[in-house]
């Protein structure tokens, strides 16, 4: 009889001990068929810098390069955003444009991100802008900026869209957060001083004080 | 009804207002906006410029999908403003009216590798109705062998406009490949050494501009009036502009900062 009992013990162990693995080993599989159709396996990296040649105020320009292909993306961020390029350009891993690879871009002015649609193909990189509404580093905390990016998977045999994890993007940290906030304050603090003066001496640097506060803060305004 | 009970409807009444009137007081109104991709990155800049200006007074919602897109969406009231970069057409629905906000001229636009220095509008009927099709034939060409054409998708403004303006009766080719957007455009001329195409003047960075009828495209050409392909910008709305609405499209037409921005790599309105 070709059966488990009929075996003697250490061989009929042994069979059923590889049973048992195979068994294992199938529904660790299912399992992880499971996991990847339950979550988006997509990676996304990018960078956000400040423009230099932009037509917008407080334009910078991001970058996002995701290793599968993605049908759409959003950029979320800390900052309210004022502005967004409605176009996108895709380039290839050789810095070229991608040929029928590009997002168009929609969202509300003011808000805290955008959404683009489109196509882009893993391991290319997509660019475009975004502007905040305020400078950048006018505010308490240091710039974020998240990346989603919306993929296909095959579930079943279906196309199923999925929306990744957000992706923090690289910034570039700010020296001094509230610049302009700070150069008021401290404009304030120094030109109060010119009148409580106690000497015509000390008036004289007080003043000199006052205005140098006052230039740094048109400067601030002014960039 | 008692005395007690029209009481009772009046403080009812009262109270809703009071939780009613505060809230849509206080709501921002929005300007919701769809259609042209050629537009729409004026649209965007205006938009910031105006947030600030008016100290945020109003809130955006800006979608594309092309003119005919922004022109359907406002004349069945799905959006403020439609925006388009082509005239009227009788086709459209009646009760919609087109305020001009801006001008922008249409280059023809090759790759870098294949200059082209003159087109008159014989040799651009003739290239984009597909009845010359090898560069061979087309004078002053560096590149040989098949032109590869694109246009823009039907929905287009841009499209619309090129056939008034550039074709008259002419059909466009129809084994030309269709890309739905100015950017889609540009990015396929850079490319393609055999490709030409047509394209809103503010996307021709990195392309080789042809003149059109002896007029260099540029924006001097544009803004003088010399040069022959210009076609209006326009925020469409349902009936006479009103309210928030309003407001923007007079501070665009007027505000000398939105005429700047216009200026940038647009014809401003004035």
């Amino acid at each position: 009889m070709n059966s488990f009992r009929s075996l003697d013990g250490e061989r009929g162990s042994r069979i059923g001990l590889v049973f048992a693995a195979g068994l294992a080993v199938a529904f660790l599989m299912c399992l992880a068929g499971v996991g990847k159709a339950q979550a988006s396996s997509v990676s996304c990296s990018g960078t956000v810098e400040a423009t230099t040649d932009g037509h917008a105020e407080n334009e910078l320009t991001y970058n996002l390069k995701c290793n599968e292909d993605i049908k759409g993306y959003s950029i979320t961020s800390n900052r309210e955003i004022g502005y967004f390029g409605t176009e996108t350009v895709v380039l290839g891993a050789d810095g070229e444009v991608a040929e029928g690879e590009s997002f168009g871009c929609e969202g509300s002015i003011p808000a805290w991100g955008i959404g683009c649609q489109g196509k882009m193909t893993a391991g290319n990189t997509v660019v475009s802008s975004v502007g905040t509404s305020e400078a950048l580093c006018e505010a308490a905390v240091q710039p974020k900026f998240w990346a989603t990016a919306l993929t296909l998977q095959d579930v079943k045999g279906t196309d199923t869209p999925f929306v990744s994890e957000p992706f923090l993007l690289k910034t570039k940290p700010c020296k001094v957060l509230n610049p302009l906030k700070k150069a008021k304050a401290k404009r304030d603090k120094v030109c109060a001083k010119v009148k409580s003066a106690g000497s015509k001496q000390a008036r004289k640097a007080a003043k000199k004080r006052c205005a140098s506060a006052r230039a740094a803060v048109r400067r601030l305004n002014a960039a | 009804m008692t005395r007690s009970k029209f009481s009772v409807v009046w403080l009812l009444a009262a109270l809703v207002a009071l939780v009613v009137v505060p809230a849509s007081a206080s709501a921002k109104p929005t300007i919701t906006l769809s259609g042209s991709t050629s537009v729409a990155p004026l649209a965007t800049l205006w938009a910031q410029k105006y947030v600030k200006a008016c100290k945020g007074c109003v809130k955006f919602k800006l979608l594309q999908g092309g003119s005919d897109v922004g022109i359907a969406d406002v004349s069945r009231g799905r959006v403020t403003i439609g925006m388009s970069s082509r005239d009227p057409k009788p086709s459209d629905a009646g009760g919609i009216v087109f305020n001009r906000v801006a001008k922008d001229a249409i280059c023809l636009a090759t790759n870098k590798a294949n200059p082209l220095s003159n087109l008159d509008q014989n040799a651009v009927q003739s290239i984009f109705s597909g009845s010359v099709r090898s560069w061979n034939q087309v004078p002053g060409a560096k590149q040989s062998g098949t032109i590869d054409l694109f246009v823009r998708t039907p929905a287009s403004g841009t499209q619309d406009a090129f056939q008034k303006i550039f074709m008259g009766d002419a059909k466009v080719f129809s084994g030309a490949s269709q890309k739905a957007s100015n950017g889609l455009v540009q990015q396929s001329i850079k490319r393609d050494k055999a490709g030409i195409g047509y394209l809103s003047e503010a996307f021709t960075k990195g392309l080789s501009v042809a003149s059109y009828k002896g007029v260099p495209c540029n924006l001097r050409n544009a803004k003088s009036g010399q040069y022959g392909g210009v076609r209006s910008f326009y925020f469409v709305t349902r009936g006479k502009a009103k309210g928030a609405a309003a407001k923007w499209i007079r501070w665009v037409r007027n505000n000398k900062a939105a005429l700047r921005i216009a200026a940038r790599e647009w014809v401003p309105f004035k």
